[in-house]
């Protein structure tokens, strides 16, 4: 315990240096705005932005990130509530009572309770994650080569099952990262693998590359089929204040909110999304009279707005513990980290603790900066709603441009950038999740890496992977998530059966 | 429940292109496959694991969920015939980013992308065309200095020098 304070301590060290703290506060500002701007949602937003990470040392450029990934999710509160236009799947909830209550002219406090709801529910899974995480890496040094490479399985699986209409489309998602992270020469045996003799592909596809094409490119194209001729006007609001009495009423949904998010979060697969629709039913059963919610109710909004901020947090418990990312913006973190050398997992605590305990460090911090810049500047950023997506979305792809150029300097990763995001955009009209292709392109070469280590422990033998307990149950686990929705639709299809027939 | 956002699902379309896209994967996936069989390991090394191993289970994983996709969009109903038209937008506007990617670096970054930007906001409804424009000046300008304060080095394009 003793440990974990210096640890902490040490941390505070690395985020407070002055051009860390000024990083935060640019990646704070930066990612509410992206946040804040339609046509593109956070996923597009943080890998438009990874560019600009990589010529910082690891700690500084994981504090931007996060400094990022904790703006956006403020940002895109602010469409939910004052347009109606939910920037990600984890806001949705959001808009069903802050939308309403900025019809109501209640904006001000809708958007108060969910930067302080926010704050409070980031701040305690904080606090929660800072002691737990460092058990779950202990825990997670005793895992050999098998026990990984059934956790990735496990991952892989699990975000597939979770994520869209079809598991199959899901499938397909993931087999196509996979694929892409194939490209370029095998690091054990020095082959190179489909790389049709283009020198640019020796190295593999660069990552930024592939996720600025995937999510930035592909989000653009879909929301200019919706932006011809469409402008969208934002409800005006007032004052940015919460009284005391808003704020009583909504405190225990914050509290409940925080719990929900946090160990939803912590689950693979299971992100802010379900966290979010979870909080606010909890919320809604709990409430004397139901009838309000949906209609302005105040602890609508700071439920899931709570929830998914502590979700956020709770998905880097795996991805920094274990290196087993949950979600997409998780796994765009991770590949970030990946570019820098560092890989996330247990020994991330012993190799790079500068990097761990600076995040850890930064998570607070970023909070405190984010309700502080959130509260008085919430109208500033909101002038950017009146900005037209006709004329925003070019300009991002222009960004796209510059943001690809500047990997490399080369035009051939332009070239691929711009042909991933016709692919994506495809994938996105055809319902096919976009998760799990970030995913299998992060884990790719790991599970590659972890699948031959085991292998020559066990001379050959993949009986390996079901002799060893835990990557047994893991596999099992795959498997049964993999089945799982089958299953269920087969016992709903009996249960109706039977309700026909009796 | 379908949420929109991130993994956008909206079920119920899309019997012919799914039918289509099983196809083009089934397809794509025997020649990653043909290709990986093609990986010769170096001799003087045992691996237990060769470089082909892996992706011929992707590829493997591949072809069984095509074979899936094909049987799934036998169920679904055929999409209406005039869909594909509402992206046409999109379409063009992905064209002009290709041509963008294509000439940036001779053209210069202003210049091409000026040139890109003032026929993408009229496409996307800004009128008149003297508007167009002058936002494209703006925002290349805008972009040019603040990647310069970034100090990423654009290219400014080989008409620049003579």
């Amino acid at each position: 315990m003793s440990d974990t304070w210096q640890h902490l301590l040490f941390g505070f060290q690395v985020a407070l240096r002055p051009e860390n703290l000024a990083l935060a506060l640019a990646g704070a500002v930066v990612g509410t705005i992206v946040g804040v701007l339609p046509g593109i949602g956070p996923v597009g937003g943080i890998a438009l932005l990874l560019p600009l990470t990589f010529r910082l040392p690891p700690a500084s450029a994981m504090i931007m990130l996060t400094a990022v990934y904790y703006g956006t999710m403020y940002g895109g509160s602010t469409t939910s509530i004052l347009m109606n236009v939910p920037g990600e799947a984890s806001s949705v909830v959001t808009t069903f009572d802050g939308y309403a209550m900025a019809r109501q002219g209640r904006a001000g406090p809708a958007l108060a309770i969910a930067a302080v709801g926010s704050f409070i529910a980031g701040t305690l899974s904080t606090i929660a994650l800072t002691f737990f995480s460092p058990l779950l890496a202990t825990w997670g040094l005793a895992f050999g080569p098998p026990e990984y490479f059934g956790l990735m399985v496990f991952g892989l699986s699990a975000v597939s099952s979770l994520a869209g209409e079809s598991l199959v489309k899901a499938l397909l998602s993931m087999g196509f990262g996979l694929m892409l992270a194939t490209v370029g020469t095998d690091l054990v045996t020095g082959v190179p693998r489909y790389t049709f003799n283009i020198p640019y592909l020796l190295d593999g596809i660069d990552f930024v590359v592939v996720v600025i094409g995937l999510f930035a490119v592909s989000e653009v194209m879909v929301s200019a089929e919706a932006a011809v001729g469409e402008v969208r006007v934002p409800v005006k609001i007032e004052r940015i204040w919460l009284s005391l009495k808003d704020f009583v009423q909504s405190f225990w949904a914050i509290i409940r909110g925080s719990v929900i998010g946090f160990y939803i979060g912590i689950l693979p697969a299971a992100g802010a999304t379900i966290a979010s629709f979870l909080a606010y039913s909890v919320e809604k059963q709990l409430a004397r009279d139901p009838s309000t919610f949906g209609r302005g109710d105040i602890r609508g909004v700071a439920a899931p707005e709570s929830a998914n901020n502590a979700a956020a947090v709770g998905n880097m418990i795996p991805m920094l513990t274990l290196g087993i990312p949950g979600s997409s913006t998780t796994a765009l973190m991770m590949g970030a980290l990946l570019v820098l050398n560092v890989v996330p997992g247990p020994m991330l605590f012993q190799q790079h603790p500068d990097v761990v305990w600076g995040l850890v460090a930064s998570m607070y911090v970023s909070n405190l900066v984010l309700l502080i810049l959130n509260l008085p500047l919430v109208g500033l950023f909101v002038r950017i709603l009146y900005v037209p997506e006709r004329v925003l979305l070019p300009a991002i792809l222009a960004i796209c441009v510059v943001g690809t150029y500047a990997v490399n300097f080369s035009a051939f990763d332009l070239l691929t950038m711009t042909v991933l995001g016709l692919g994506a955009y495809y994938l996105r009209k055809n319902d096919y999740p976009l998760g799990p292709a970030v995913l299998g392109l992060v884990l790719g070469d790991l599970m590659e890496q972890n699948l031959r280590r085991a292998l020559i422990m066990s001379k050959g033998s993949p009986a390996i992977f079901v002799a060893r307990p835990v990557s047994a149950v893991l596999l099992a686990l795959s498997v049964l998530s993999l089945c799982a929705p089958a299953l269920l639709r087969l016992a709903r299809r009996r249960r109706s059966a039977e309700a026909a027939a009796g | 429940m379908t949420f929109q956002g991130e993994p956008v699902a909206r079920p119920g379309r899309g019997g012919r292109s799914d039918r289509f896209a099983a196809v083009v994967i089934f397809l794509v996936s025997s020649l990653y496959i043909r290709y990986a069989l093609t990986f010769q390991p170096p001799r003087f090394r045992s691996e237990a694991l060769g470089p082909a191993t892996f992706p011929l289970m992707i590829g493997g994983l591949m072809v069984v969920c095509s074979v899936l996709l094909f049987v799934e969009s036998l169920r679904r109903a055929p999409e209406p015939p005039a869909a594909w038209r509402r992206s046409l937008p999109a379409l063009a506007l992905w064209g002009l980013l290709l041509a963008y990617s294509v000439v940036l670096e001779r053209l210069g970054f202003p210049l091409a992308t000026a040139l890109f930007l003032a026929p993408s906001f009229r496409l996307l409804g800004v009128r008149p065309w003297w508007r167009c424009l002058l936002y494209a000046v703006a925002v290349t300008a805008a972009a040019w200095y603040a990647f310069a304060a970034l100090d990423v080095r654009l290219p400014r394009g080989e008409w620049w020098r003579r």
